[in-house]
């Protein structure tokens, strides 16, 4: 499985070179702020990737960074590690959409988990959005032909209900998998299910 | 720290007003007013009482004298009707005349004249008591000369006192009677203090009874009463009079009895006064040093409370720093041991040596987390209280510091309670820290306008509590650190309160930050959410 990068925004600069020294004998990309304003500035250029905010940093917090991040488009998956330990900012962390939350220091294998977590997350994410692209593409009458196809309905099914000719109803299909790039009727079910506008 | 006032309890205005009573000056002059008061009072009473007793017995010799001298009338009319049926002067006469004199001692002499027809007038009968002056016919004749026959008239008579009535009886004879006016009044009829005196329109005729002093002494008076005798003969005035000294008007007896009660009943009053006011201001006294005890304690309270708060948030703030370096030396040492790995160096003594280092950096880490879990072991006594309360509660103790520096503290807090889910002391400590920073950045400027503010407002789903001062302010190269632990812009700060003030609003789910004024000094703000359920606002009711 291959992991998204990693952006790790850490003010001690002993962490960051030894977690990206860490994680780098993993094979995994991993980029590091130490200034939490400049990577706010820089994010939405970055391809999507996993968090890793320290919780405690002058002037913002991991979580406020978190909160502005997701406020400018970019709501990844967010790991926030803290030395602090502290229950209520815990809870909060949850609250706000936050997937998982470390305590410094961090053992190798459960940042490395927390981190394949976050990034099969990041994934679902990723497929969810790549379908909504897919399937916006399509035309209205399109759209509902996808649907009934997502049923396991047959051509001439979809004909009768739309009062269509079946030759019509074969030409949608034949524009549906030209669009999404596939004609297999188990990826158009997927898609019809996943590829609804948020 | 804050130091307690001056033990100096200045007693209220009101019972000023009453010492003046301690001044022996003012109580000789009440006292004083209080005899003067008595004496008029005294004086007045007593003359009245003179006046009556004069005029009363005044009245009651004026109607016994008039009884008198109608009675001489009588007498007069029966005799000259007894001379005028016997022609001759007889013994009947004499004998009723001696009868006369006999039963009415101030009738003295009876006489019997023969008026003149060409010869000189003579006595015809005469009767006299011995105290009676001999008449002279010639007087008598020409007292009654003008009369027509049956009238009477007065007339003087030679001896002292005496006086005469004269009746005409017919062209020839006249009666007379000699009366001794110092018997018109009986012995016990005149009081013994009065002095009487007759008089006609000639002149006095006679006085009676006590002596007047030649001198009327100091303040001494006389008390009069004059009448007429109503009387066609005998026309007299009657004047009755009392002297009245100054011992009368304000027997010295009764009065020294006033002075003495009086001047121990002011005394007593005074001393009863002054107890009482020893009483409420001892009260006072004992009012102020419970209120400094109660000050006292809140601030014993809170240092406490600071203390406990002050070495967690130490122990924290360490934990916080000695983690950073940790998470390095963890994450280094197990990327060591995986490049070592990947270099066949697995087993081998470096790899060895950094094992070791992932042990002890683990060890470590076991370390910090036992003292965070000391740390956090204060347990958390959040409920649900009235932050205006606790805000005004924190900035009258912060008063008394900020006076003594001279710093003006203006506090602003809405009637209506604020209810949010804090621990009181912890809070209060809060805001009291950020009062004396505010304080400290105020004498650091050295301002003579020194000012701090504390403010207590709604704001969206909470309360805002503002403290601002017109000090010199926060450095922007500061502003970004200030609530980092051990950071301290100050020379011998610790740079503990800041962080601790955060560790404590977050802790009630709150947040603080700092800025700059609108009009320089620095501005900090707490945010805390508002106790939501009705439960929660139940449990503050309680």
């Amino acid at each position: 499985m291959t992991m998204a990068p990693v952006y790790l925004v850490d003010d001690d600069e002993g962490v960051r070179s030894a977690l990206s020294l860490l994680l780098g004998t993993y094979g995994i990309r991993i980029e590091t702020f130490g200034d939490p304003t400049a990577f706010l500035a820089r994010a939405p250029k970055l391809k999507p990737g996993v968090l890793l905010l320290d919780l405690r940093m002058p002037a913002i917090t991991g979580l406020q960074l978190h909160e502005r991040l997701a406020a400018i488009g970019c709501d990844w998956p967010t790991i926030i590690c803290t030395g602090h330990g502290d229950v209520h900012a815990c809870r909060r962390a949850f609250k706000a959409g936050v997937v998982d939350f470390l305590t410094k220091p961090i053992d190798e294998q459960v940042l490395i988990e927390a981190l394949q977590q976050a990034s099969g997350a990041l994934d679902v994410h990723a497929e969810k959005a790549e379908a909504v692209k897919l399937v916006a593409q399509l035309t209205d009458r399109e759209r509902e032909v996808l649907d009934m196809v997502g049923r396991g309905w047959s051509t001439k099914e979809i004909a009768d209900s739309l009062r269509l000719s079946p030759r019509t109803v074969d030409t949608h299909r034949a524009n549906i998998a030209q669009k999404l790039g596939t004609t297999s009727v188990a990826e158009f079910a997927r898609l019809a299910l996943i590829g609804q506008a948020p | 720290m804050m130091r307690l006032p001056n033990p100096d309890p200045a007693a209220p205005p009101m019972h000023r007003r009453l010492t003046f009573l301690r001044s022996s000056a003012a109580l000789a002059g009440g006292w004083l007013l209080l005899l003067a008061a008595f004496g008029v009072y005294s004086a007045t009473s007593h003359w009245q009482a003179f006046e009556q007793e004069v005029s009363e017995s005044g009245r009651a010799l004026q109607r016994a004298i008039s009884q008198r001298v109608a009675q001489h009338d009588a007498h007069l009319t029966g005799l000259s009707a007894l001379g005028l049926a016997q022609a001759q002067p007889s013994e009947d006469f004499d004998l009723v005349a001696k009868s006369i004199l006999r039963f009415y001692p101030r009738i003295v002499a009876i006489d019997l004249v023969r008026l003149p027809s060409g010869t000189s007038p003579d006595v015809v009968s005469s009767a006299t008591s011995g105290d009676g002056s001999t008449v002279d016919p010639a007087q008598v004749s020409r007292a009654v000369e003008m009369l027509t026959p049956g009238k009477a008239a007065y007339g003087a008579d030679a001896k002292p006192g005496h006086y005469r009535v004269m009746k005409r009886m017919n062209e020839t004879m006249a009666v007379s009677l000699d009366i001794d006016g110092a018997k018109l009044v009986e012995g016990e009829e005149l009081p013994r203090w009065a002095t009487l005196r007759l008089s006609t329109a000639e002149g006095p005729l006679l006085e009676t009874g006590v002596k007047q002093p030649a001198s009327e002494g100091f303040l001494a008076r006389t008390v009069s009463f004059d009448a007429s005798i109503v009387s066609a003969t005998q026309p007299l005035r009657l004047s009755l009079q009392r002297h009245v000294t100054l011992a009368q008007l304000l027997p010295p007896l009764p009065f020294a009895l006033f002075a003495a009660i009086s001047l121990a009943g002011l005394v007593l009053v005074r001393s009863l006064l002054k107890h009482r006011q020893d009483a409420v201001l001892a009260r006072e006294a004992a009012d102020a040093a419970s209120r400094r005890e109660a000050l006292r304690q809140h601030e014993t309270k809170l240092a406490h409370a600071l203390r406990i708060n002050s070495m967690g948030e130490m122990a924290s703030g360490i934990a916080h720093e000695l983690t950073q370096p940790l998470t390095a030396l963890l994450s280094q040492s197990q990327a060591g041991r995986r490049i070592a790995a990947a270099n066949g160096l697995t087993d081998t003594p470096i790899d060895t040596v950094l094992a070791a280092n992932v042990q002890q950096a683990k060890r470590a880490a076991d370390i910090l987390v036992r003292l965070r879990a000391y740390v956090g072991k204060s347990a958390l006594e959040a409920g649900v209280h009235d932050l205006g309360r606790h805000v005004a509660d924190i900035v009258a103790l912060s008063r008394i510091d900020l006076d003594r520096r001279g710093i003006a503290l203006d506090v602003a807090v809405p009637e209506a309670p604020a209810l949010a889910r804090i621990d009181p002391v912890e809070i209060e400590q809060v805001i009291h820290n950020l009062i004396r920073n505010a304080a400290d950045a105020v004498e650091q400027a050295g301002r003579a306008d020194g000012r701090v503010r504390v403010s207590l407002t709604p704001a969206g789903p909470g309360y805002e509590i503002i403290v601002s001062d017109n000090g010199v302010g926060i450095a922007p190269d500061i502003l970004p650190r200030l609530f980092e632990p051990f950071f301290s812009s100050k020379p011998d700060g610790m740079g503990l309160g800041l962080s601790l003030c955060e560790s404590i609003v977050e802790r009630f789910d709150g947040s603080i930050s700092a800025g700059d004024g609108v009009k320089g000094g620095a501005v900090f703000t707490v945010r805390l959410p508002a106790a939501q359920d009705r439960q929660e606002r139940e449990e503050a009711a309680e």
